[in-house]
This record gives C-alpha cells, sequence and structure tokens, in this order.
C-alpha cells in the first residue's frame, strides 16, 4: 500500500517526466522550422489528452487502499441515490435500533459505569468500618447508610467528627481527606421558601476532589470556620431551578434553616456531590452543623454521622493506608472511652474505591437497564436481520453488473469488499440520523424513569456515547452485509455472462429463513408488551384501600421554619382552619409523612399479656380527621377523636391485617399494647389502648401487601419527627385547589415550606414509574419490530411471486382457479411465519423468565399474551401477504407464458 | 492523433506487440519517452507511430512489472528526462515475446499463402 506521499511525488515525476517530452517535441519542431507557438500547439495536440493520459497512467500503478475505499464510497452514493426508497426504508429502520440502543446505552454508562466528575477518581477511597455485630464503643446516635454484607458483617461508612479530625492529622498515607454529610434544609430566597437538599462539607472538599466551579468559588478550609459568616455553593441544577440562572445570585445573602448564608459559587452540572441518588441542591461548611444540623454533633465523639473519602497519595499503598486508619481510630477510641475500649472487637477498616461514589442507586436498577437493552438490541437485530433479506432480494438484479466486474479483473475480495462499503454507508447514515434521534429519547426515558428529578446522574451524549455508536454502526454493517455479499458474488463466479432467469435466488430459501428468524424476535417483543401491558393494568387495578380520586397532597415541617417549639396542635388548627376555607375543599387531615410515598416507618410493640416485643407494625402518625378524609373506613370501633388527636393521648386505630394476625378471634377493641418510649428507648409503661379498626389500606406502595398498621395520635410521635403532610379531599379537581392552598399556608406562618405538592393520583403513578417505563418501551419496540417483519415479509413474498410469474401462469392456464393461486401465495408466508414461530416460542418461554422480578400479577410463561402475541403475528403475516396474493392472482396467464 | 499518412497504423496491435517493440528498442540503449518514440518512427521508416496515450501507460505498466527500470538524467540538450532501460527479467521478456510473435507471423503468413514460396 502506497503511502500518500508518495503517490503525490509520483503524480509530481510523472508531470515532470511528460513536460521533458513535450519541450523536447517543441524544440525539434522549432528546428525543422516552425515558430515556437505554432510547435507549442502542435505538440500539444499530437500528445492528445495531457489529463487523459496522466489518468490512464497513474492508474498502471495500481490503487492505493484508500483510493479503493473512496471510489467505493462514491459507487455506493450513486447507488443509494438510484433507489431512494429502499435507501430510506434501510436507514430509517438502522435509526431506530440503533438510537433506541445509544440512548439505553448512555442511561446504562451514566448509572452504572462512569466515574465521578473529579480529578483522579481511581485514586479515591470511601473509608468504612466493619464489625461483626455489635457497633463501635460509645456509639449513641448514627445517621448514614449502613448494611450487611455477604458474610453477615455489619458495614458502615458514617465516623465522627472527631475521629475524621483525628485521621487527617495522623493518617499520612492520604493527600486529602475529606468529609461530607447530607441534610435537608430549608432555603428562603426571593421571598419564597422551599425543602433543599444540600450536603455539609469539610473545607477541603472541592480542592481535595479537585473539582472547580462554574460560577464564583468554591468552599475552602478558610471558610470552614465558625467565626466567619456562612457562605453556600449551589449546584447548577439549583441555580437554574430556583434563581432562573441569574448570575447575580454570587454575593446574595439566602436564609439557611433561618441562618443567613452568602452564596458564594455554582457548581459545573456534572457535579452532584459523592453518593449519587438524590439531586444535591447546595453545599455549607461543616461550621454550619451546630446552627442548622438536628442530629449532628461537631464535638461529640459518640455521635457517628459523617461521611469520608481519602485520595490516596500515588505512593501509597491501599492496605498500608487502611492499617494506619485502623490504628488511629483504635487510639482515639481510647482516648475518650478509656478502660471500656479494651475487651471489645476491634473495629476493621475498609477501603472501598471511590470512583463511583457511594453506590446505592446501581444495584436497584441493574436489572431494569438490562432488560431494556436486551430489548432494544432485539430491535436492532430485526432491522439487521430485515435489511440482509432486502439486500439479498436486491442483489439479485445486480448478478449481471457484478459478472461484468468480475470479467474485467476484480476479485472476488474485492467486490466484497466493495459492498460492504455500501452496507457501511447504510449503516454509517442511520447511526447519524439515529444520533439526532438520541437526544430525545434520553430525555424521554429519564422523564419516565427518574420523574423530574435527575437522581443527580448527568447521562449526556459524549464520547463514551459515540464509541459506542460507532462500534454498533460496524457491527450492524458486518450483521446484514456480509451474507448478501458473499452470495452475491458467489452466485455471479457460478453463472458468468449468463442473463440470470432461475437463479438460486428463485425460491429465496435464505430470505425465507432470516425472515422467520424476524418472526420469531418480534415474537419475543410482542409477548413482552403484553407481559408488561398486563403488569402495568393489574398494578393500576389494585385496590388500594383508601379513595384515590381527589386527594391533594404536601408536605411541610415547623420545625424547618424556626418554630422549633412549635405549639403543633395550635399550629395545625390554623392551617386546617384557612385550608378548610379553600373553596372546593372538602375534608383536611394530617399525618406524619406521605401514603403510597415509598416512606415507611415501623416499630415493634408488645401486646399485653406476652412478653416479647415482637410484634412488628408499621406506624402512622395522624390527626382525627386522616382517615375520614382518605376515606378509609372504620370497621370496627371508633376513630381517634379530635380531643384524643390534640391532647396526645395514647389511643389508637389499627388495621384489618394488625386485628388478624396479631389478635385472632378476639375483640381487638379495648385491648392494651406497648411501645418504646422514643427519648428513654425504654419501652414505655403506659398502654396504647385500640379503640377501633379500620378497613386494610396499601401503605408504601402497590406491589408490596398490607402491612399489620397503626394509626396513633400525631402527638404520640418521636420528637425528632417534625415533618407534616397533608391531604386534602377535594370536590373538584384537586390540582386546581393548589395554588389557594400555598396562599392558606402563607397566610398562617410565610416561613412554613410547602412541598412535594402532587395529587394522590400523580403519587400513585410515580410509584409507577419504571412500569409505565417498561410498557412504553416494550409496547413501543414491538410495534416497530412487526412493521419491521411485516415489510421484509412483504418484500420477501413479492420478491417471490415476481420470481414464480411463469409457473403461477402456468398453474392457471392449467385451470387452477384465482383463489388457488391466492391461497399458493398466502400458504408460504404462513410458512415462514409458522417456521418463525416455532423457534420462537421456546425462546419466548426461557426469556420472559429473566423479567421475573419486574411483572406483577402475571407468571413469566402468561398463556394469554403468548397467544395473543401468535395471533398478532398470523394477522400481520396475513395481511403482509395480502397484496402479493392478489398480483399473483392477476397475473394474466398468456403473458406469463409468452415472457418465459 | 496525427494522420499523416492514409495508411494509419495505429498500434492496435494486441497490447503485447507495443510493450515488445519498448522492450525492443531499450535493448542496448537506455531512452527516454520521446526517444523511444522518434525510434520507434526511424526504426520503421515512419510507418509507425505511437500514440503518446499508449506508449506512456505502457511505459509505466512495463516499469511496475518489473521489465523496465527508470532513473532520471539529462539530455544532450540539458533538459532533464527520465529514461527507462531493460532489467535482466526485462531481457528474457523480450526473448519470449519474439519467439512467440516470429511464431504467430508464421503461422499467419503460411496461412495467407498456402504452398506459395516467399519471394
Amino acid at each position: 500500500m502506497k503511502s500518500w506521499w508518495q503517490i503525490f511525488r509520483k503524480r509530481d515525476d510523472l508531470a515532470e517526466e511528460i513536460e521533458a517530452h513535450l519541450a523536447m517535441a517543441e524544440r525539434d519542431h522549432i528546428d525543422s522550422g516552425h515558430s515556437p507557438e505554432t510547435a507549442r500547439s502542435a505538440v500539444r495536440r499530437e500528445f492528445g489528452n495531457l489529463t487523459l493520459v496522466k489518468e490512464v497512467t497513474s492508474e498502471q500503478w495500481g490503487r492505493t487502499g484508500l483510493e479503493r475505499f473512496s471510489k467505493d464510497i462514491s459507487y455506493a452514493l450513486r447507488l443509494m441515490r438510484r433507489n431512494p426508497v429502499f435507501t430510506a426504508v434501510a436507514v430509517f429502520s438502522l435509526a431506530l435500533g440503533i438510537s433506541a440502543n445509544a440512548s439505553i446505552f448512555t442511561l446504562f454508562d451514566a448509572v452504572l459505569l462512569k466515574s465521578l466528575p473529579v480529578s483522579r477518581p481511581e485514586q479515591l477511597r470511601i473509608l468504612t468500618w466493619v464489625t461483626q455485630g455489635s457497633d463501635p464503643v460509645g456509639m449513641t446516635d448514627h445517621s448514614g447508610y449502613s448494611m450487611t454484607d455477604d458474610g453477615g458483617r455489619n458495614v458502615d461508612g458514617s465516623f465522627s467528627y472527631p475521629a475524621y479530625e483525628t485521621f487527617r492529622k495522623s493518617v499520612p498515607q492520604f493527600s486529602a481527606l475529606v468529609a461530607f454529610a447530607p441534610d435537608e434544609f430549608t432555603v428562603t430566597a426571593n421571598r419564597t421558601t422551599d425543602f433543599a437538599f444540600g450536603n455539609y462539607v469539610s473545607g477541603n472538599f472541592f480542592t481535595g476532589l479537585g473539582v472547580l466551579p462554574r460560577l464564583g468559588r468554591t468552599i475552602v478550609s478558610a471558610d470552614d470556620d465558625a467565626s466567619k459568616p456562612p457562605v453556600a455553593v449551589l449546584t447548577d441544577l439549583f441555580w437554574k431551578k430556583r434563581f432562573g440562572s441569574d448570575p447575580s445570585v454570587l454575593g446574595r445573602v439566602i436564609t439557611v434553616d433561618h441562618l443567613p448564608v452568602t452564596v458564594i459559587g455554582v457548581l459545573p452540572a456534572s457535579f452532584q456531590g459523592l453518593s449519587p441518588g438524590r439531586d444535591v441542591d447546595l453545599f455549607v461548611p461543616m461550621s454550619v452543623v451546630p446552627s442548622t444540623a438536628l442530629y449532628y454533633s461537631l464535638s461529640d465523639p459518640n455521635t457517628w454521622w459523617v461521611q469520608i473519602f481519602g485520595r490516596l497519595k500515588p505512593s501509597g499503598s491501599g492496605a498500608a493506608a487502611a492499617a494506619a486508619l485502623q490504628s488511629a481510630l483504635l487510639h482515639h477510641v481510647e482516648s475518650y472511652a478509656g478502660s471500656k475500649a479494651k475487651g471489645l472487637r476491634p473495629l476493621g477498616i475498609v477501603l472501598e474505591p471511590g470512583n463511583r461514589g457511594v453506590g446505592l442507586l446501581r444495584g436497584g436498577l441493574g436489572t431494569p437497564l438490562c432488560l431494556l437493552i436486551a430489548t432494544a438490541g432485539l430491535l436492532l437485530l430485526i432491522a439487521c436481520l430485515n435489511l440482509a433479506t432486502l439486500l439479498l432480494a436486491r442483489n439479485v438484479s445486480r448478478t449481471r453488473e457484478i459478472s461484468i466486474r468480475v470479467a474485467i479483473g476484480a476479485s472476488r475480495r474485492r467486490l466484497i469488499r466493495q459492498m460492504l462499503t455500501e452496507s457501511l454507508l447504510l449503516a454509517a447514515a442511520g447511526a447519524a440520523t439515529g444520533l439526532i434521534l438520541t437526544k430525545p429519547l434520553i430525555a424521554l426515558l429519564i422523564h419516565f424513569f427518574f420523574g423530574d428529578s435527575t437522581l443527580g446522574l448527568d447521562p449526556r451524549i459524549d464520547i463514551r456515547t459515540l464509541i459506542f455508536t460507532a462500534a454498533l454502526c460496524v457491527m450492524t454493517t458486518l450483521l446484514f452485509g456480509t451474507l448478501p455479499s458473499w452470495r452475491a458474488t458467489r452466485a455471479s463466479l457460478e453463472s458468468g455472462l449468463k442473463v440470470a432467469s432461475t437463479l438460486s435466488g428463485g425460491r429465496f430459501v435464505l430470505g425465507r429463513y432470516l425472515v422467520s428468524l424476524e418472526v420469531a424476535l418480534s415474537l419475543v417483543l410482542l409477548a413482552g408488551t403484553g407481559l408488561f401491558l398486563r403488569t402495568l393494568w393489574t398494578l393500576t387495578a389494585v385496590d388500594l384501600g383508601f379513595d384515590t380520586s381527589h386527594l391533594l397532597t404536601f408536605q411541610t415541617d415547623p420545625a424547618r421554619s424556626g418554630d422549633k417549639s412549635a405549639d403543633i396542635p395550635a399550629l395545625y388548627d390554623q392551617l386546617e382552619a384557612h385550608l378548610r376555607a379553600i373553596p372546593g375543599v372538602v375534608a383536611v387531615g394530617m399525618s406524619h409523612q406521605a401514603l403510597m410515598a415509598g416512606y415507611i416507618s415501623t416499630a415493634p410493640v408488645r401486646l399485653s399479656g406476652l412478653h416479647s416485643p415482637d410484634k412488628a407494625s408499621w406506624l402512622m402518625f395522624c390527626s382525627d380527621s386522616f382517615l375520614p378524609s382518605v376515606k378509609i373506613p372504620i370497621v370496627m370501633g371508633r376513630n381517634i377523636t379530635r380531643a384524643e388527636f390534640e391532647k396526645g393521648l395514647r389511643t389508637a386505630v389499627v388495621n384489618q391485617t394488625f386485628a388478624k394476625r396479631y389478635l385472632p378471634k378476639v375483640d381487638p377493641i379495648g385491648k392494651d399494647f406497648y411501645m418504646n418510649n422514643w427519648d428513654t428507648e425504654k419501652e414505655d409503661p403506659r398502654p396504647i389502648t385500640i379503640v377501633g379498626v379500620a378497613k386494610d389500606a396499601h401503605y408504601e406502595g402497590i406491589r408490596n401487601q398490607v402491612p399489620p398498621t397503626i394509626y396513633l395520635p400525631y402527638g404520640l410521635r418521636a420528637r425528632i419527627i417534625t415533618g407534616m403532610t397533608f391531604v386534602l379531599r377535594t370536590r373538584v379537581a384537586p390540582g386546581s385547589v393548589a395554588p389557594a392552598v400555598r396562599r392558606a399556608v402563607a397566610d398562617v406562618d410565610p416561613t412554613l415550606p410547602v412541598a412535594e405538592m402532587r395529587t394522590e393520583r400523580e403519587q400513585i403513578d410515580r410509584s409507577l414509574q419504571s412500569e409505565r417505563l417498561f410498557a412504553v418501551v416494550i409496547t413501543s419496540f414491538g410495534i416497530i419490530a412487526v412493521v419491521l417483519t411485516a415489510v421484509g415479509l412483504y418484500g420477501v413474498v413479492a420478491f417471490s411471486v415476481s420470481r414464480r410469474t411463469s409457473e403461477l401462469g402456468l398453474r392457471m392456464a392449467l385451470g387452477a382457479a384465482r383463489r388457488d393461486v391466492e391461497w399458493i401465495v398466502l400458504r408460504q408466508s404462513l410458512a415462514i411465519a409458522a417456521l418463525g414461530l416455532c423457534l420462537g416460542l421456546p425462546a419466548v418461554l426461557a426469556l420472559t423468565k429473566l423479567a421475573k422480578t419486574l411483572l406483577y400479577g402475571v407468571t413469566p410463561n402468561d398463556p394469554l399474551s403468548i397467544t395473543a402475541g401468535v395471533v398478532a403475528m398470523l394477522a400481520v403475516t396475513s395481511f403482509a401477504a395480502w397484496h402479493p396474493a392478489r398480483r399473483a392472482a392477476s397475473i394474466d396467464p398468456v403473458a406469463a407464458l409468452r415472457s418465459e | 492523433m496525427t494522420k499523416r499518412e492514409p495508411y494509419e497504423n495505429r498500434i492496435e496491435l494486441l497490447q503485447g506487440t507495443l510493450d515488445m517493440l519498448i522492450l525492443r528498442i531499450l535493448r542496448h540503449q537506455a531512452q527516454h519517452g520521446y526517444g523511444i518514440v522518434q525510434a520507434i518512427r526511424a526504426g520503421s521508416d515512419d510507418i509507425l507511430q505511437v500514440e503518446t496515450g499508449s506508449l506512456y501507460p505502457a511505459l509505466h505498466r512495463l516499469e511496475k512489472q518489473g521489465w523496465l527500470k527508470s532513473r532520471w538524467g539529462t539530455t544532450e540538450n540539458n533538459q532533464r528526462a527520465k529514461y527507462y532501460q531493460l532489467t535482466a527479467t526485462g531481457k528474457r521478456q523480450l526473448d519470449q515475446e519474439y519467439s512467440r510473435w516470429v511464431r504467430l507471423s508464421g503461422a499467419i503468413a503460411s496461412l495467407m499463402n498456402p504452398g506459395e514460396e516467399q519471394a
């Protein structure tokens, strides 16, 4: 293979050579008497077409790979222009398949594969401590994540702040140790108050991670000082949402939990802290903790709440660092626990890789995303099969062209290379078109998967997506291009220059097999469609136990607005009065957390007469008006009264499951039970009396069974619970009273935040998000797959009919009726479909089992879904074959025979 | 393309014949393209005039096949020109082609004049 440079040189050489020839010829002419001008023109005329000579001569050098490639490309482009319909169909179906795969991959990448947008993420380590069972010495308060690993050990990521300070002083293997902890805040800015989610961070957080601000500056160690006025850094999301991307926010003072805080910077869009899973709004320094954090402490070594990431020095080893941390922690614990530290099991320190942050999000989404990728892959496969079939058919008409090329010297490899280039061009066009579709598709997927939040992820079309798309492009080219190219060139070698009449392609057996395969794959998608539609249907039809229509809910939290010692009943009275006054509102109720929102509060209770507090119960602290507002009926006894709610008396309503499970065969009314006192952590000696039994209602979600539930007066809750969720039953559309609700709350107290306002229907739809996503995606893919298969089938059958014209004409001449001929064609297509269904059914039975965990109310091998899929495929097959069948029936036998 | 005489001997001689002539011209002496054209004209008494459109492709093809090799040189008039000369394989090729051509022309001659003796 010659290089470009060599070719340039050769061209130059040739030009010079020819110039020399012309010069010598000119000289001779002049010598024999002509004038220079006559000589020149005569010589040039004699020589002939200079350009053509150069062109033909340079062809003698042989073509380089690159030259051949560009010739192939221009030929392929000409071919594409000559067959616009085919090109359009091919490009479009590829675009759909490729964009579907690219969008899902981008999501997959962002959730499961990408590293944090910090510098050198591979150096980061998450500090965790590990024990076998018991908690660390003296730990009284714990916040943060912990889990039990496969070995039964307790793995936890929270440390005390003094421990963090000790680490920074005495562990040299880390170039930086940063600490952070999450908290909820109320932020007042632009005269509105709203909930926000943020992180406390150590002074070296941003510099240690290497995160640069988009605007302004980030928090530095000097800011982490209680004597200085507090500062805050906003995330790009919060800046857009709350401040409309206004750059004048820098230097503005906002109120965070009624503390004045200066905004000093805005972060780039990609950074959302080290713990993806929730939208983070702002970062504040640790020095703010004493003013705003309820459960955290900077000085108490017994409160474990801070999460720590360390950047390992390039020279440092993880093992040495872990050992150093362990001994540092041991000394630290001994220093304040003294003698108690000895004799207790030591804490192990484990360093996890930190390049992807704290990975709680990844687990839950793995299966659904894998399933989506598989479905998208199936669709792409169907598109490729379709394209291969169409190409096979089209190549039959190119036999003559191919034979001619073989005759003038093209090798088979050369021909195959050229046809693959044509396929590559189609795939590239499909990929380019697909990329345009990918961005909106990703937005759609995120909206379905995550609702309005982005869950702290940053899925965007970047170089990784492009590489993936390019790889897909090449793969699909090979998939659909290899077989037709190979087939076409083989046929040419055999038949030479003979006019192709009854080629091996006459029966087009290969094409039929390919379409059968498509039918099989489409059946899988159709079965999936049936399953997920049924799942969604069943879920939406579940009786939740309360009336979900005409309910509006919102959350507020008086503690966050400064009413730390608020008189809750009085506040509630005011709010209730104002809310009831809104026209259209029929009833107002309140509970400590929202129904059907995925939150749970549980506690063990001990029934009087029994010894062990082992009856796990779900708790709902509410007002007296709660049950009537959500229309959970009382089936026995009575509801709690207004007085009991206001005074926080020890009465409760239990649900039917509680009564059936824990008090079977007895009248639950009047029975007592005991719960722990939240402050002393010992059992409260005062019993709580059951006054009524409520009908069963779902608590946290649709899929879960109804748990044993106790409805208690709000006053009985732990003091640390301060949130209140209001439910309003309306006579009109619940969304329409939302503005009036905001005004009413502001009238009572303008600093009270109003958050998560939505109708109950919206709440429930949210909990069905991923089911809806699946149903939508798989149904769309199913429809596209069916359309593609129909097109492929139509192509194959039509082609077959055109090849069999003479045979069918003969049949009709010998007495076959039109109907018989139609049936022959139809039978062929049904045979194709039947083969596909036979191949597809076992695949369906095997593959649907993988989706088991995502289904609800249907078995993976649901006969209804599968049968529906089969019937649909047969119907589509008949429909696709209808037109060719009619064409076949209208063949004029005489004309057909004559043309033979 | 110039028509000097009514009898056009455009070398639609099979491609191989032009190649053979070129190799013959270059047998004893290296020569450039223009010189080869002149030599063929002179050596055939102006009967054979090579089209440059055929000559240069032939020269480059022969060089690619290894029967000729080229180098840049200067003519007597201080003109820089590309000189071609025969390689060893080229010499062998020339001999082969010549003997084939002799057999071929002998066969044609005996067909045209069966039984007659050459005058």
